[in-house]
């Protein structure tokens, strides 16, 4: 590990001063489960490190006025031990739990997930099928974006280099919306993703599907909203036939999305189940939380 | 570069120390105190060998930075035992056979007395989860969950 | 015998290195520490086959706290090791075999040190055409690895008159089948700490192999075997991966020149990329019956690829052909199998010594018979297994243990339970 200097700000502010001090030669830790790797084996050498896993103030969970309220320093087990994810927000819930080990869960941070910008992190898929927004914030203010649009490719984003992600958020999922998540992986635990499928759905008192954000992860270089399968969602009952029927839809969407990339063969097929998985875990909210089909 | 001053209790002991600060946490532990028990598999947090537990909770060592455990409080194997007596775990270990190399002992034990701290009847299926960080490779898995499930009904 | 009161037969002991292992106090390679100790590193190629130009360590020789840099010129003894053949330079002179081949070690006050001086050395290449699979390491006009033929093993089999029992059958099934090269994956990376004194050079290591390990830094170093100790201490895992050697040579020169123990432990990417792997190997075979089930005859022409150097290939291929008709009593026979050098990584010993490849091929083959006479998988195994008295390819008479039958039926029985 090369040399630098290292800061360990206390509060927010204090945080965003050195930022801002040093402007381009500072790195950001949170866990550091991906940036000590790149230290260690000296591929990334800054100057300056602002260790800001001390800032207690960025760690929270909180819905207020129909708002879920994230601090970027909440650990992916802060959100897998916090009741209201697991009861309202599911897709966000199984990201969480499924992610890595239990070591790092305790470390990892939302923040950092979502800003690593990795081909296969799995919150991010979460969160754009929540519509979320990201808040950035630098010595100078603050901006918000939506997370769509705060990516730009692998490792890519908008973020600033004096700013740090503060808080993300999305609107709380209504009784009529249920969310959910579906990881592939080569195994059961301690494994990166290799399809994550994120979808809300929503639907009126006829059982119609009346909204449906469909978003896969680790096919294409960020995560994707799948607008032909939403808009073939939209309108129609909400049934096991209604999904069955876009399986092949789902399968010709990865197959368009990565038509020369080697594992496409297993994704394009693959990815049939894990809709199929996906919409299952839809369908048995829906029933659980008493909405007549 | 200038060198840091970490303060922070290993092992039921306040200690404070003056180091450069590009070393990770388990070059740390392994250099300067010695605990030689926390071991680097593979450096990337994927096998957990040199997991310790910070505030009570399992973390890779090898993932953290020497500096970002100011004020923490750390436990490494070798602060397991107390007063020369082995903890439940540390005997149920041995009992069922659940070691071999011992390379992945430590974290192993470590993360299983995590659960237990936090829940002291899991289920098989729970006390899998709390391990699936730790990796043994001589193939101890089963005698592993038996040696926690030893120690529950202790 | 359950009526004997044994103390240690038939009971459940606690390990004598439990107590150490559970405690934390067990000391593994990289666990040695010894006062003034250096900390070495090694610089190795990124091209599998390649002659070297030009080497400069001039920039890391001059960067405070190196000790020393040294290439094969330095080398006291011979500059060759390996478990059968001795084919492994220590340090490279001749050429670059693979990707990872050891170029130069350096020493240093400190492992970042170390890193740094690794960052400053130069090299050169020359590259030669590099042979990545055994058909093209077998051609005529290729590169040769060592020597003059790429070919470093091969053995032929062969018992009563396997064209004639062919002709009879009623069945004949033709299959190739492929095995991948895998790592062993053990969980302790290698790592090694050297020490001279008093003439005598001492090697504290994670290995499986300590008296071969012993001939091969005694030759490296010139030093007689006497004067060269090498201490196995607690070791995380082999699995066959850590019997061929690993920093042993190389801290031992550098302890050897510096006069200061000294400490190398590779990184998890380090151990993977130069460790042995399993012999990738491809076996086409051909098996035949007569309609009753009985196996008649089996031929099968197998290829296996050691990698840059030979280490356990020569004993590999003797345990795959001898066992490729499994435990199925197979009256007439013709195995040949052909191992070459190629520029991938070493292959090398990895639990099972080509057996586990070779089983592929006689399960595949059995299951293929099984489907062609439309019987029970089971059943034809049984029909066929080895039992007391059956007499093997080689000639050897089972004459006694010769368990496969009971423990198949049992298996199939509790896969009944589960299926």
């Amino acid at each position: 590990m090369k040399e630098f200097s290292f800061f360990s700000p206390g509060t927010l502010d204090e945080a965003l001063t050195l930022m801002n001090q040093y402007k381009g030669k500072a790195s950001v830790i949170a866990g550091g489960t991906d940036i000590v790797l790149e230290l260690n084996d000296r591929s990334h050498h800054p100057d300056y490190i602002v260790d800001i896993s001390k800032i207690k103030e960025l760690r929270y969970v909180k819905v207020v006025d129909g708002i879920v309220r994230i601090g970027a320093l909440s650990t992916f087990t802060d959100l897998e031990n916090d009741p209201y994810l697991r009861d309202h927000v599911k897709s966000l819930y199984s990201a969480c739990y499924y992610v890595g080990s239990p070591q790092i869960r305790n470390l990892g941070t939302i923040g950092g997930n979502v800003v690593n910008a990795s081909v296969a992190g799995d919150t991010p898929t979460a969160f754009i099928s929540l519509d979320a927004t990201v808040v950035l914030r630098s010595a100078a203010g603050k901006r918000e974006m939506k997370l769509t649009d705060f990516y730009g490719g692998p490792g890519k984003t908008e973020l600033e280099k004096d700013e740090l992600l503060t808080e993300i958020y999305f609107e709380a999922p209504t009784e009529q919306m249920a969310t959910a998540y579906t990881k592939l992986g080569k195994r059961k635990a301690l494994v990166i993703v290799v399809i994550g499928l994120a979808v809300l759905l929503e639907k009126d008192c006829n059982n119609i599907c009346s909204k449906a954000q469909v978003v896969i992860g680790a096919v294409a270089r960020y995560p994707q909203r799948l607008p032909l399968i939403e808009h073939y969602l939209v309108g129609k009952p909400v049934t096991k036939e209604t999904f069955d029927g876009c399986r092949d839809l789902f399968s010709q969407t990865v197959y368009e999305m990565i038509p020369t990339r080697a594992s496409v063969g297993y994704k394009k097929e693959s990815v049939k189940g894990v809709a199929s998985k996906t919409f299952d875990s839809i369908l048995s909210d829906f029933s659980l939380c008493g909405v007549e089909e | 570069m200038e060198k840091i001053k970490i303060a922070f209790n290993l092992n039921d002991q306040d200690v404070s120390i003056e180091t450069m600060p590009n070393k990770r946490l388990l070059d740390m532990l392994r250099e300067d105190f010695n605990c030689t028990s926390v071991k680097e598999g593979c450096g990337e947090g994927e096998c957990g060998a040199c997991t310790v537990l910070r505030n009570g909770e399992p973390v890779t060592s090898c993932t953290m930075l020497a500096g970002q455990v100011q004020g923490e409080r750390l436990l490494t194997l070798e602060g397991l035992s107390k007063n020369g007596e082995l903890d439940i775990l540390q005997k149920t270990f041995m009992e069922a056979g659940a070691v071999q190399c011992g390379f992945c002992t430590p974290g192993m034990i470590l993360s299983a007395k995590a659960l237990l701290m936090k829940n002291p009847h899991p289920s098989r299926d729970e006390i899998r989860r709390a391990l699936s960080g730790n990796l043994c490779r001589c193939t101890g898995y089963t005698k592993i969950f038996k040696a926690v499930e030893m120690a529950i009904e202790e | 015998m359950s009526d004997r009161d044994f103390s240690v037969l038939g009971q459940s002991v606690i390990r004598k290195d439990a107590l150490s292992k559970v405690l934390g106090e067990a000391k593994f390679a990289a666990d040695y520490k010894f006062e003034g100790m250096l900390y070495g590193g090694v610089f190795r190629s990124t091209v599998p086959h390649a002659l070297i130009k030009h080497f400069d360590a001039s920039k890391a020789l001059a960067l405070p706290g190196v000790a020393c840099v040294l290439t094969a010129k330095d080398i006291p003894g011979k500059n060759r090791t390996g478990i059968i053949i001795k084919d492994e330079p220590c340090l490279v002179d001749d050429k670059v075999r693979r990707v990872g081949d050891a170029i130069a070690i350096v020493a240093a006050d400190t492992p970042e040190q170390v890193n740094e001086a690794l960052d400053l050395m130069e090299v050169e290449y020359e590259l030669l055409e590099p042979i990545f699979t055994v058909e093209r390491a077998l051609e005529e006009d290729s590169p040769k690895i060592h020597g003059a033929t790429n070919v470093h093993a091969k053995k032929h089999l062969e018992c009563g008159d396997v064209d004639a029992a062919f002709a009879k059958c009623d069945v004949i099934v033709e299959h190739t089948y492929n095995t991948s090269m895998l790592t062993h994956m053990f969980i302790e990376p290698d790592a090694g700490i050297a020490r001279y004194e008093d003439k005598i050079m001492t090697v504290y290591c994670s290995t499986q192999n300590p008296h071969y390990d012993r001939a091969d830094v005694a030759g490296v170093l010139g030093l007689p075997n006497n004067q060269v100790r090498i201490v196995q201490v607690t070791t995380g895992g082999g699995f066959g991966g850590k019997l061929d050697i690993s920093v042993q040579c190389h801290i031992a020169l550098l302890s050897h020149f510096t006069g200061k123990p000294v400490k190398m432990v590779r990184s998890r990417k380090e151990s993977t990329n130069v460790s042995a792997k399993r012999h990738p190997m491809t076996m086409k075979a051909k098996t035949g019956a007569t309609k009753d089930g009985k196996i008649q005859a089996v031929e099968v022409y197998m290829t296996g690829d050691t990698g840059a150097y030979a280490s356990y290939g020569p004993a590999v291929i003797t345990r795959a052909v001898v066992h490729c008709m499994g435990p199925y009593e197979v009256p007439n026979v013709r195995v040949d199998a052909v191992f070459t050098y190629t520029n991938n990584p070493m292959a090398g010993a990895f639990r099972g010594f080509g057996v586990p490849q070779v089983a592929y091929c006689h399960e595949g083959q059995m299951n293929a018979i099984a489907k062609e006479l439309n019987m029970d998988p089971i059943e034809l195994r049984l029909l066929n297994a080895h039992k007391i008295g059956t007499t093997i390819a080689t000639g050897q008479v089972l004459e006694e243990s010769v368990g496969f039958k009971e423990t198949l039926i049992q298996a199939a029985a509790k896969a009944k339970e589960v299926m």
